[in-house]
């Protein structure tokens, strides 16, 4: 089952310099106590690929911060949610 | 358009309605009033008083009970009231500010900023006072049973033509196992006792009924007729049996050191870190045979303290004589999967409830360590365990008060006993709790990692593939991965957040949409969170950071940080208003 997210605006350093990104899906995990959330500043790379950012947060923490993903795992969970999305959107 | 007095009016009402939580908050308690009936009832075991002077003080008890029912759920009842009006006054404060305009938006997400902190105490609030109430219930309904166990004994002791007194003294005989069990040998019943509990049958179990009813008569008529004879003493004549019960035979096994140095044998070709009775801090951890190398060298992803397996049993070895322990959880584990069964009352070892097993049992322990269905680390901790028959004077509590916690149900130098002792504030004085361990705040992160997660099947979380849940999407992305028409780079790089709606997170993730064993798990977390000292959750901080429990461990801390007065946000939020 997939929810609908507000539409909803995150101002965020990257590569040193603050960008105004859309959020495009967040979902949670219990193996790891973690939120994990997608977003895009709307650029493209030289191959005409859209940019994704992923990252971490800790859910339970009043603080936001966001983390950096490097555990395999995690990023192969990112790759399953993506998946899912795009057959939820097709079958939509 | 909100005024500047309506916001201050609605701030006004906000700090009536905490103070009247507060009011709450400390009526809540009837402690004192618990302790009371609980006296009553104790000096009713012990009166001679006739039945139905019995009956009627009973049935005062049984009204006095009542009341503090009715009392306790009326508290609870305003207590939840006043919370409600207090979400909805806060939801009107944050949409009245947004409504005003007195405040630029940076400033307006200062106050809600200063409002979540405000609705995350009221909410741990909350959550203590409804810990509170089912706690004080369950104390309602331990002085309902006494009660009826009370009127049910002094039928039973009428019918017997027993005072009260001796109709207890008979039972508190026979409740001491040895005793009991050295009269049914007499009656040619050890048959079943020497079976476990469990494994009775149903005629087996209504036979020791039975037979428990058949002895307290034949007891009760020679009291009858030997009134000035003591219980004990007619149980020994009647039974002829030896009734200093601790001579009576004994089930507690030792072990020898040549069997210690077996089983140290067998742990040290395990593929994990073995700390026995020569372990050193200074000394690289004992190996692996070389014809075993292989085999550790394959395990050793397995089995690694920092990848999926986090969870330890610790054995515990008293250096004084070579006894072996280990915690509650590992038992009950144990217990239900490979059939170890109980030996004793439990010690308390390093700050947690403890049991002795069987050199056969700590070898079954390690040999299946790498088990596929519950995979576990073993490790050996010798230590100085110090024996002690606990008494009233070692908590600074009362005999009577001794008693009532034991015939709760709890075990002296438990976790339990201590919290009961602690919560119910029977603790007097300045006498320390008795506590033979180390405290926690000398562990190690690691040791605090085993007191964090002990019983906690964590590893069961670690998976070889992780779940998403509670899955979210924006409706402008879904439409874009219909069309179809783009391709995607997913990068992963640190990024911070520099601006971020207000409540944005708490509102894409209302909250961890997990388990409820996930759930239960973080709970029993949290509470073992609380209980370390800031200096301990530093410690996990930088040392822990691959954990799983990491994200608790950064929660904790961060909300002890920023511990801000809750009295002092409404004051401040007063004075910005104020100065509008």
């Amino acid at each position: 089952m997939i929810g609908e997210l507000e539409l909803e605006k995150i101002n965020v350093l990257i590569n040193g310099e603050e960008k105004e990104c859309d959020v495009l899906f967040t979902f949670d995990s219990e193996a790891t106590f973690k939120s994990y959330i997608g977003y895009t500043d709307n650029t493209t790379s030289k191959d005409g690929r859209k940019n994704i950012y992923i990252s971490s947060y800790n859910p339970l923490s009043t603080k936001l911060e966001l983390e950096d993903i490097t555990d395999s795992k995690e990023l192969e969970m990112f790759q399953e949610v993506l998946k899912k999305l795009d057959e939820d959107a097709n079958k939509a | 358009m909100e005024t500047k007095d309506d916001l201050l009016r609605q701030l006004e009402e906000l700090k009536k309605l905490r103070n009247s939580m507060d009011e709450s908050t400390k009526n809540i308690s009837k402690k004192d009033r618990i302790d009371n009936i609980n006296k009553k009832e104790k000096e009713l075991e012990k009166t001679n008083d006739v039945v139905e002077i019995l009956k009627t003080k009973i049935e005062e008890i049984d009204n006095e009970i009542k009341e503090i029912e009715n009392d306790l759920i009326k508290n609870a009842k305003e207590y939840e009231a006043s919370y409600k009006r207090f979400q909805e006054l806060i939801k009107e404060e944050e949409k009245n500010l947004d409504d005003s305009s007195l405040f630029t938006a940076e400033e307006i997400d200062v106050s809600k900023s200063y409002y979540d902190k405000l609705k995350l105490s009221e909410n741990n609030r909350a959550k203590d006072i409804k810990k509170a109430f089912q706690e004080q219930r369950k104390l309602i309904s331990s002085l309902k049973g006494k009660k009826t166990k009370l009127m049910k004994d002094i039928e039973k002791a009428e019918a017997l033509d027993l005072s009260i007194i001796d109709y207890n003294e008979i039972n508190s005989a026979l409740r001491k196992t040895k005793i009991f069990e050295a009269i049914l040998e007499r009656k040619g019943l050890h048959f079943i006792i020497s079976k476990p509990s469990k494994d009775r049958t149903k005629e087996e179990k209504e036979l020791l009924k039975e037979t428990k009813e058949e002895i307290l008569k034949e007891i009760s008529e020679v009291k009858n007729k030997e009134d000035n004879t003591s219980i004990l003493d007619i149980i020994q004549a009647l039974y002829k049996i030896d009734v200093n019960y601790k001579n009576i035979g004994t089930r507690v096994e030792f072990i020898s050191i040549d069997e210690f140095n077996r089983l140290k044998e067998n742990a040290s070709k395990l593929p994990v870190v073995y700390k026995g009775e020569d372990y050193d801090n200074s000394k690289e951890p004992i190996k692996a045979p070389e014809d075993l190398e292989n085999i550790v060298e394959t395990k050793k992803e397995d089995i690694d303290i920092n990848s999926n397996i986090n969870e330890r049993i610790v054995i515990f070895k008293d250096k004084n004589n070579g006894d072996l322990y280990i915690r509650e959880y590992a038992r009950e584990k144990f217990r239900d999967k490979y059939k170890i069964n109980k030996l004793d009352t439990g010690i308390k070892i390093k700050g947690s409830l403890c049991f002795k097993i069987s050199e056969e049992e700590a070898n079954y322990i390690i040999e299946h360590a790498n088990n596929n269905f519950s995979p576990y680390i073993t490790k050996i901790d010798e230590i100085e365990i110090e024996k002690k028959e606990y008494k009233p004077d070692d908590f600074n509590i009362t005999k009577e008060e001794f008693d009532l916690l034991i015939d709760n149900g709890l075990t002296p130098g438990s976790i339990e006993f201590d919290k009961e002792i602690k919560e119910k504030n029977i603790l007097l004085g300045n006498k320390p709790i008795i506590d033979n361990t180390n405290k926690k705040d000398e562990l190690s992160s690691l040791e605090l990692i085993e007191y964090l997660t002990e019983g906690l099947e964590i590893n069961k979380l670690d998976v070889d593939r992780y779940v998403a849940s509670n899955i979210q999407v924006s409706k402008k992305f879904k439409e874009e991965l219909k069309e179809g028409k783009s391709s995607y780079n997913i990068i992963h790089i640190a990024t911070s957040v520099v601006k971020a709606p207000i409540n944005f997170f708490k509102k894409i993730s209302a909250k961890l949409l997990i388990s409820l064993r996930g759930l239960q798990m973080i709970e029993k977390l949290n509470i073992r969170l609380d209980e370390l000292e800031d200096s301990d959750l530093e410690l996990l901080k930088e040392e822990e950071k691959d954990n799983i429990i990491f994200p608790l461990i950064d929660a904790k801390l961060k909300e002890r940080k920023s511990s801000l007065n809750d009295m002092f946000i409404e004051n401040v939020e007063e004075e910005r208003i104020k100065q509008r």
